[in-house]
């Protein structure tokens, strides 16, 4: 079935379920069947900021004093998080725009994937000013054997249903004549039902990303600026955590709405059947975290954080996040260990714990951290 | 007149100024949260008994026996797990 741009076919969404159903033709939102997706529209775009806003000039002096392990968890980190926001500046996008059938999902798939573009930015602003040339750190992207591993994995579900949905769109269903031959290079009898459970395993796979992986990354980031170090860089990772906070949710609404069969009945039927899998690839990633946190602290631990600590964090997150989904929680950790996260996860506009950042959005232009001889031209002694 | 809000088997007079998390927060009893305006979903509970009033409007999926504390107070006597 090819993809149009807009579908002549008279077309009532609210009948249609969330995916795989008829293409969206009018864009519009006066009647919904998942209101929730425009709330979180309006949420996303009432957070719109620019990394440009956020002065990160004083960090160069604090990453330059730090300790040689220090400045390898610091980098390593921030390759890590440039990774998974180059993956979902496009990602979201390219497999699941073809497929939608809500214009108001649709919206939002592009408002989130619109964040994560500006999250990628931000990367390379707080980059240019610890480095005369960046271009080094984000080279390694690609050639450091620890960030591959992961890339290749959360890749590999968004890759496998592009191309499932690819073939769909040039050739249908009917496999007769051209049969499918998957992203592994092997032979696949391709259904409606095969490209669901696809769909099923990468909204858990991005769920995990946004929900797991990059809240281990906050961590790290968070860990440096508890210390009064590289406060700049956490003022930027408290915007991009603010907006993961709303993409994960929003995952999380997808895979309960199929589970809760309020959405398409055989997504249910596929949420049960997959269930082993999902949770599987839930276990994977914890698996990944853990050892991503011994590669970071391999030279040495930081304050405030260590390996143990961060693998107690993944244990603790994973669960959360699985429950969340309605998946039981498989790791004994009960209580957070590193309490202090949450007020940096915490929305600016009800600020309890007095904070010693100052709040990024009342500083827009108020600090100039940066004199030159030449501002101080017009003084006269 | 007086609710009384539980938790852990603990019992508290519930101060309706104030939301739920906040509640247990003056008591020194820590609880998770994050974004503390009804979108993260981090200070989801389940209640046994009782209803919450919601400041917020929920931005979070919630099964039937889910609530947001950092966002809602109670109206009548609570069970929190
Ligand atoms: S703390 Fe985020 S929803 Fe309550
Ligand atoms: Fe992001
Ligand atoms: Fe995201």
């Amino acid at each position: 079935m090819a993809y149009t741009t807009f579908s002549k076919l008279n077309n009532d969404a609210t009948k249609e379920p969330m995916f795989f159903g008829k293409p969206v033709n009018v864009a519009r939102f006066d009647v919904q069947k998942f209101e929730v997706f425009e709330k979180l529209i309006e949420k996303q775009l009432s957070f719109f900021w620019r990394p440009e806003e956020i002065d990160v000039s004083r960090d160069r002096i604090d990453f330059i004093n730090l300790p040689d392990h220090e400045r390898h968890i610091f980098i390593s980190n921030l390759k890590y998080q440039t990774l998974l926001d180059s993956i979902q500046g496009r990602s979201p996008n390219m497999a699941l725009l073809p497929i939608v059938s809500l214009p108001e999902l649709e919206t939002w798939i592009e408002t989130w994937s619109f964040s994560e573009t500006i999250h990628s930015r931000s990367y390379t602003h707080i980059l240019r000013n610890l480095y005369t040339d960046p271009s080094e750190v984000f080279e390694d992207i690609v050639l450091n054997q620890e960030i591959q591993k992961r890339a290749s994995d959360i890749a590999s579900y968004y890759d496998d249903l592009i191309h499932a949905v690819q073939y769909f769109q040039l050739h249908g269903l009917d496999q007769k004549e051209i049969p499918y031959i998957n992203i592994t290079g092997e032979q696949e009898d391709l259904t409606l039902r095969i490209m669901k459970k696809k769909l099923y395993m990468c909204i858990c796979s991005v769920n995990a990303l946004e929900a797991i992986r990059f809240y281990v990354s906050f961590a790290c980031s968070f860990a440096f600026a508890e210390r009064d170090l590289l406060e700049g860089n956490a003022k930027i990772i408290k915007l991009i955590a603010r907006d993961e906070a709303l993409h994960l949710n929003s995952t999380q609404q997808i895979l309960n709405l199929w589970a809760e069969g309020k959405d398409d009945p055989e997504m249910a039927e596929i949420a049960v059947e997959c269930h082993a899998q999902g949770k599987e690839l839930f276990l994977r990633v914890a698996e990944q975290e853990k050892n991503w946190a011994k590669y970071l602290f391999k030279n040495g631990s930081m304050i405030g954080l260590n390996e143990d600590i961060l693998c107690q964090y993944v244990e603790f997150i994973s669960n959360q996040r699985m429950q969340a989904i309605g998946y039981e929680a498989t790791f004994d950790v009960k209580t957070n260990p590193i309490p202090w996260i949450n007020h940096w996860l915490t929305s600016d506009n009800v600020q309890v714990a007095p904070q010693e950042v100052e709040i990024s959005s009342y500083l827009v232009g108020q600090i100039n951290s940066k004199i030159d001889t030449e501002d101080l031209g017009n003084f006269k002694l | 007149m007086t609710k009384i809000l539980s938790f852990n088997g603990e019992k508290f007079v519930f101060n309706p100024d104030m939301t739920i998390l906040e509640n247990l927060e003056s008591h020194g009893i820590a609880v998770e949260y994050q974004c503390r305006q009804g979108y993260c979903g981090a200070c989801r509970r389940r209640v046994t008994l009782g209803k919450v009033n919601y400041i917020i409007k929920p931005l979070v999926y919630l099964k039937n026996d889910e609530i947001l504390i950092c966002c809602s107070t109670i109206e009548n006597d609570l069970t929190l797990l």
